[in-house]
């Protein structure tokens, strides 16, 4: 009887250790980096060349969707440049045939979650604190769990990932000496009145 | 089960008995025991019973209804399944679920490889995730309502009213929001249909083929110069068919062109022609007339051309356009319509015997504006005339003498239906003409030249009788189906050798056709269409044709061989030549553009000029000769009118699963239609009438000479005496899933000497068999305890003379030393810069101080007085957020039309549900229109409607009984419903005591209606396909979560446009320190909001004293839905107001004695007892101090 109850306990302690590691965002999304059809390289374009964000994410600022770019926007320098590189093949293919590249989804919330990315980069919240490091990834892996719990944990304490709207597109940027991000922060939160939503209707129409 | 009858002489209603067999049983009926029936039970004395009433069976207040009603979720009831329709029911359910369990493994671990697809070359106005919006209209029988269409990604999914369109102001009515779902109809034809030579059944063709083809007409008919061909058409009104018609005119003279419009206004151009010796259309401004007569006209209902008529009379109403005072409506009619629903006095006569009543009340009007010899025969004629109908004598004294009125002169319309005769419509406008209400510019009747003037459908026949027509062009008309009977049109239309009909269903015409060619719908089309007016409005598409359709337009033009023909280049074309410029120019192109864009153009004299508005009453003398006065009705002699439906129009909207599914505003009928009587013809009838537990109406054979047609037959309150109602629309035959099997058809009535109504000779018998009817309106009943107390606070109806007296002792409390104030409303009109602070925080009456500038009145109830205190202690959060969200709900603007409930399933991706799910009470709308009858006499009520959204109450009782948190309270006041994590009690759907919530009881969304396999019984049963219809999904608004069965919804106000706005302020404002992050007021405009053509319903900012719902709540007027259970709701209403004749005593007010509830006639009592308003319950003005403090 004794042993039979301390083995269920043990059971169930088991089970819940492992759904709570394994089974949660935090362990099935986090590292995610399937192949794309172009070997796109952020850290060439985004790093080493320096490129903005928006010089492809065009709608990040207006739309609920940072949206992938177009082969127009690849071509707008690729005509000119590795015009002939067979890594290239397909955006050329593309841009002549009016067919879309097909892109591996990386970062996807649940049909039921609207997010909005337009208010996030208006209002200081930077592309690294939910796509991670993009400008060293030569591969994009999906760097944060994404889930309800980890987006509300911003919600609740925006301080912690809030910079100035100038620097939202700087994925390198750290608080200048002297200061914290806590502190920068806080103060931005005070001085935009920065309410991130934390009733359900917030994400959930 | 069997059902009691219902309590004997007390109740005196034939209720349905379940000894009727339903029609599908094939056992002979046995004859239902004959129900003893008191004679005087439709009337009761005033002040007794209910206040408010939904049916007749609430009416007789039985102990069957008052169980339905106790049962506070009957759509849950597994005994309510009808016999028939087995089906599945909880125990199988479980049991089928099981066996598919067993067979579902784990899904599968990994996860699926999900792709984005970018566009190659994005076009340079698409924001991905954003929708833009298009201007653009849809025609409508000689004229046409400008739009805007939201499209996202390229699908359009949702309608508006386009703001610049000067008559319908941005808004739109049910049918405009209903058509998006026609766009995506899978039913619609996708190939060109034709039939072989000597063949019968037709066989898919191409369109190159048809191409050849229609070179071959156009080459013929050109060779004969247009000899034996005839296009058919309805009613159209559009500068691309002008230049069609020139051509016919120029190189096919012979041609002619035939004008099919099922329900039309013939009778009234007819009337009008007449009377003022030339062609003309009369056009009526409701917002200019202080009083407005109509006879057997619904021109708020199924006589409205869009939401124009609506939005005009509503300013009237509510006084914004008659500086202040609210207008006077007189309604004499047959059925219950939504305009004799706002009327202030009613007269209930028969159709045909609605002239007797014009020619009494002529006579006494014209006998003091006679002008001497002029209208000499008219006079002569209407003395000698006499009435069949026994009225009140006043009906025509006080009307006449309220038209006569100096305040009103040349302010008021006299307005006929058009059903009524030629005579009739020119007398009216001899009327109108001596009121002085046809004064140019200002006056609030206008004349237009009609719009289309060609030969109609009998013209056609006889043409075919002498083998005149060859080949016979149709377009978008569906004759076959809506022709009169006798002209027998199926048979007329094999005589000739060609026929080609181009539409966007295979309908009825289509399967009788050599070729039939798929149209595009508006949504797909290019064209310009034309107001009778001469206001221009584009049709420009939003989207590629989806089903291989071509316009309309361009090729009834390759048809008669113009060039070029093009829908595109016709509309720039059309365009052009209305604008006197050329194509080619560089200022045409300006105006293309700008019009495009705008959506409208104005300014354009239409092609015929409109005729001088005299009468000549020696015409109308003309007219009025060989009128005789109508006939005697009785039981054995009925008169049956036809009616154009509320939903279907003509049965174009047969296939339309959202107008199908939008109950009659009136009678709630739904997915089918129904023979309305009154209810004491009913009784001399032996009818029974449905129930709530048994929604099954008698079916009856109406024989006209020697046609009949089996209908159900109901009984409607308010409907006159002796006289059926039938609507036109339904049973159609050739039509796709959704409209199969629906209603009864009764164009097969009638007949080209009796088009509208059949003035006498129609019999009834009854069958005895039953028909299951889908009747909505005993469904979510707002349970009302302690009846005896709370009596009013559901709806309230006052006088507008005593509210607005309470209206302006309301203020002087509030503001000390105000004046002037005594206007209806606050909130509405264009100038209210003098109204600014309605705000009264600090010393309002009823409101309580807990903050400043907050106009709103939570009143603490006589019940509960700290109630209101405690909920603040205990929950600060409520009003935490910077905006608090609330909703005002006019009553006194609502008209009942229902734009509303289709434009919030538009706009948040509703399911239709069926008639078998309609019946249990589980239709999906979000909004419903709950329709009050109101009085203590059964055959002659009152009606008002009250839209219902969800009420976001602060105290909401849902909120505190899901088990799972689904459904919580916003820090701006919503209440909030998270369907992921909703797992289905229906608790929430118990506790609501308005019964606003609405549960997923099976995958409406993805287990279609009809769209599975039709052979299985329930269309929702767990081995049906399970698949949405493509172009289905594409109407879906991809902001709004589509929700699949078990998961509980409701009005959400509309979030997704609310968090839109609020994204759109906050992001504009960025991080700038210290910017103001409110939505200004108007920012958010709700989707029943946007479309109400009325403006009943304001959303916005209960924090901001001064927004326009604020104003609304502060006014003394506003009261909450049984407020007293301490819900608090965020929805309020302002009560409905009528506007009575002061100098006639009580006779001909909707309601019998008393629209609500007072004993006497006369003033009405302010407030009712026991209602939370805050003011003193039972005070009444008496006019004379009303009459003080208005001066008018």
């Amino acid at each position: 009887m004794a042993a039979a109850l301390v083995g269920l306990i043990l059971t169930a302690l088991s089970v819940v250790g492992f759904t709570y590691y394994y089974a949660m965002p935090s362990y099935t999304r986090v590292g995610y980096a399937p192949t794309q059809p172009v070997a796109f390289s952020h850290k060439i374009h985004a790093g080493q060349l320096g490129m903005d964000c928006r010089y492809c994410h065009t709608h990040v600022e207006e739309s609920p969707h940072s949206n992938v770019p177009t082969s127009q926007v690849c071509q707008s320098c690729h005509t000119q440049i590795k015009a002939n590189s067979p890594l290239l093949a397909e955006v050329r293919q593309s841009w002549a045939t009016g067919e879309a590249i097909e892109w591996e989804r990386i970062h996807k919330v649940p049909e039921y979650v609207y997010f909005n990315h337009s208010i996030h980069v208006k209002r200081g919240v930077s592309c690294v604190s939910c796509h991670g490091k993009i400008n060293e990834m030569t591969v994009v892996y999906h760097d944060q769990p994404l889930s309800m719990g980890w987006c509300l944990e911003c919600h609740r304490n925006p301080e912690n990932h809030l910079r100035p709207v100038g620097e939202v597109y700087n994925l390198d940027w750290v608080p200048p000496t002297g200061e914290t991000q806590q502190n920068i922060g806080k103060e931005l939160a005070e001085l935009a009145r920065i309410n991130a939503p934390q009733h359900c209707g917030g994400c959930h129409r | 089960m069997s059902l009691e009858s219902a309590g004997g002489p007390s109740s005196g209603l034939v209720l349905a008995e379940s000894g009727v067999e339903s029609v599908t049983q094939s056992n002979p009926p046995t004859p239902a025991p004959a129900i003893a029936v008191a004679t005087a039970d439709l009337k009761r004395p005033p002040g007794s019973g209910k206040a408010f009433w939904r049916s007749l069976e609430e009416w007789a207040d039985t102990p069957e209804f008052r169980e339905y009603v106790a049962k506070t979720a009957p759509e849950a009831a597994e005994q309510l399944v009808r016999s028939e329709a087995a089906g599945v029911d909880r125990r199988r359910f479980l049991q089928l679920m099981a066996a598919s369990l067993s067979l579902a493994g784990l899904a599968g671990c990994r996860r699926p490889s999900i792709k984005i697809l970018p566009y190659a070359k994005k076009p340079e106005t698409v924001t991905p995730g954003m929708p833009t919006f298009y201007a653009t209209s849809m025609p409508l029988k000689g004229s046409a309502i400008g739009l805007l269409a939201e499209s996202h990604d390229g699908r359009p999914t949702k309608i508006e009213g386009n703001p610049e369109d000067p008559f319908n102001k941005g808004k739109a009515d049910l049918y405009a929001q209903a058509s998006v779902l026609s766009l995506y109809d899978p039913d619609r034809s996708r190939y060109p249909v034709r039939r072989a030579e000597g063949r019968l059944s037709q066989t898919t063709a191409t369109w190159a083929q048809f191409d050849e083809f229609a070179a071959k007409v156009a080459e013929r008919a050109r060779s004969k110069g247009g000899q034996g061909l005839a296009i058919l058409s309805g009613t159209v009104n559009s500068p691309v068919f002008d230049l069609i018609r020139d051509h016919l005119s120029q190189t096919l003279p012979k041609a002619v062109w035939y004008r099919h419009e099922p329900i039309d206004n013939a009778n009234i151009v007819a009337g009008w022609s007449k009377a003022l010796a030339s062609p003309a259309l009369p056009r009526f401004h409701y917002d200019r007339a202080k009083v407005v007569v109509a006879l057997d006209c619904d021109f708020l209902g199924v006589e409205a051309e869009g939401p124009r008529d609506l939005n005009a009379f509503a300013q009237a109403r509510r006084g914004v356009s008659l500086g202040g005072t609210m207008n006077r409506l007189y309604v004499v009619e047959n059925h219950f319509t939504l305009t004799g629903g706002m009327a202030d006095h009613r007269l209930r006569l028969p159709a045909s015997q609605v002239p007797d009543y014009l020619a009494v009340l002529a006579r006494r009007l014209l006998e003091r504006l006679s002008d001497g010899e002029a209208d000499a025969g008219v006079r002569a004629f209407l003395a000698n005339f006499t009435p069949t109908p026994e009225f009140d004598a006043d009906w025509a004294e006080k009307v006449a003498d309220d038209l006569l009125d100096e305040a009103h002169k040349g302010r008021s319309i006299v307005v006929a239906g058009r059903r009524q005769p030629a005579a009739v419509h020119a007398l009216v406008a001899l009327l109108n003409a001596k009121l002085g209400n046809l004064a140019p510019e200002t006056g609030p009747v206008s004349v237009v030249a009609p719009p289309m003037d060609a030969p109609d459908l009998t013209d056609l026949v006889a043409a075919i009788d002498r083998n005149e027509i060859e080949t016979l062009v149709i377009l978008d008309s569906n004759p076959v189906y809506s022709a009169p009977a006798d002209l027998e049109f199926a048979k007329k239309i094999g005589q000739i050798a060609t026929v080609i009909h181009i539409g966007e269903e295979l309908d009825e015409t289509g399967k009788k056709a050599l070729w039939h060619l798929p149209m595009a719908h508006y949504l797909e089309s290019w064209g310009v269409s034309r107001t009778p007016e001469g206001v221009l409005l584009p049709i420009q598409p939003l989207i590629e044709p989806l089903f291989n359709a071509r316009v309309g337009t361009e090729l009834v033009a390759k048809l008669v061989g113009l060039e070029p023909s093009h829908a595109h280049e016709l509309a720039r074309a059309g365009f052009a030549k209305a604008l006197g410029l050329s194509v080619d120019s560089k200022e045409f192109e300006s105006a293309w553009r700008e019009f495009l864009h705008l959506g409208v153009k104005t300014g354009i004299a239409p092609p015929k000029p409109a005729p001088a508005a005299t009468v000549d009453p020696s015409n109308v003398a003309d007219a009025l000769k060989g009128w005789s006065r109508g006939p005697e009705l009785s039981r054995l002699n009925l008169e049956l009118a036809f009616q154009r439906d509320a939903s279907m129009d003509d049965g174009r909207w047969a296939n339309n699963g959202w107008l199908q599914e939008v109950s009659d505003p009136v009678t709630k009928v739904c997915w089918d239609n129904c023979a309305y009587v009154s209810p004491a013809t009913a009784r001399e009838l032996g009818i029974r009438t449905p129930t709530s537990t048994r929604q099954e109406a008698e079916l009856v054979t109406l024989s006209v000479g020697d046609r009949s047609l089996t209908v159900p037959m109901i009984a409607v309150p308010g409907h006159a005496d002796s006289s059926i109602t039938l609507t036109l629309g339904y049973g159609r035959t050739e039509v796709g899933r959704v409209g199969q099997d629906t209603g009864f058809n009764a164009f097969l009535l009638r007949t080209t000497e009796a088009l509208d109504i059949i003035a006498g000779g129609v019999r009834v018998e009854r069958l005895g068999r039953s028909y299951p009817l889908a009747l909505t309106q005993d469904h979510h009943p707002i349970e009302d305890p302690g009846i005896a107390k709370r009596i009013g606070t559901l709806v309230q109806i006052e006088d507008y003379r005593t509210a607005q007296a309470k209206e302006k002792a309301h203020h002087d409390t509030a503001h000390g030393q105000e004046d002037g104030h005594d206007q209806i409303e606050g909130g509405h009109g264009a100038d209210q810069a003098t109204s600014g602070d309605h705000g009264h925080g600090q010393a309002g009456i009823g409101t309580l101080n807990f903050d400043a500038g907050l106009p709103f009145r939570y009143g603490n109830s006589p019940e509960h007085p700290k109630f209101f205190d405690d909920i603040q202690t205990q929950n600060p959060d409520l009003w935490s957020g910077e905006q608090q969200w609330g909703m005002a709900i006019d009553l006194n603007s609502c008209v009942g039309c229902n734009a509303c409930v289709v434009a919030c399933q538009a706009e948040n991706n509703i399911p239709i549900v069926g008639k078998d799910e309609v019946i249990r009470g589980r239709e999906m709308h979000w909004i419903r229109n709950d329709r009050y009858f109101t009085g203590t006499d059964a055959d002659d009520p009152g009606m008002v409607f009250q839209p219902l959204p969800c009420q976001h109450c602060e105290n909401a009782p849902c909120e505190a009984v899901c088990p799972v948190n689904a459904t919580v309270h916003s820090d701006e006041g919503l209440n909030l419903q998270a369907y992921n994590r909703c797992i289905g009690t229906r608790y929430c759907a118990n506790n609501c005591p308005y019964k606003v919530r609405r549960f997923n009881w099976f995958n409406y969304n993805e287990r279609q209606l009809g769209y599975t396999n039709l052979r299985w019984p329930k269309p929702y049963g767990p081995l049906t396909p399970r698949a949405m219809e493509e172009t289905l999904k594409m109407q879906k608004n991809p902001d709004v979560t589509v929700r699949i069965r078990g998961v509980m919804e409701k009005c959400s106000f509309c979030i997704q446009r609310i968090e839109r706005a609020k994204i759109g302020v906050r992001g504009a404002a960025g991080q700038t320190p210290g910017a103001d992050l409110r939505v200004p007021d108007g920012g958010i405009v709700t989707a029943c909001q946007q479309t109400c053509p009325t403006e009943a319903i304001v959303f916005g900012d209960i924090k901001d004293p001064n927004s326009k719902v604020s104003k609304l709540k502060s006014l003394s007027r506003d009261y909450l839905l049984v407020g007293d259970i301490n819900t608090r709701p965020r929805v309020s209403y302002q009560t409905k107001l009528t506007n009575p004749n002061p100098n006639w005593s009580n006779a001909g007010r909707p309601g019998g004695s008393s629209p609500s509830r007072s004993g006497e006639g006369g003033p009405v009592d302010a407030a009712p007892a026991g209602s939370v308003t805050g003011l003193e319950s039972g005070a009444t003005v008496r006019t004379a101090d009303a009459a003080e403090v208005i001066q008018r």
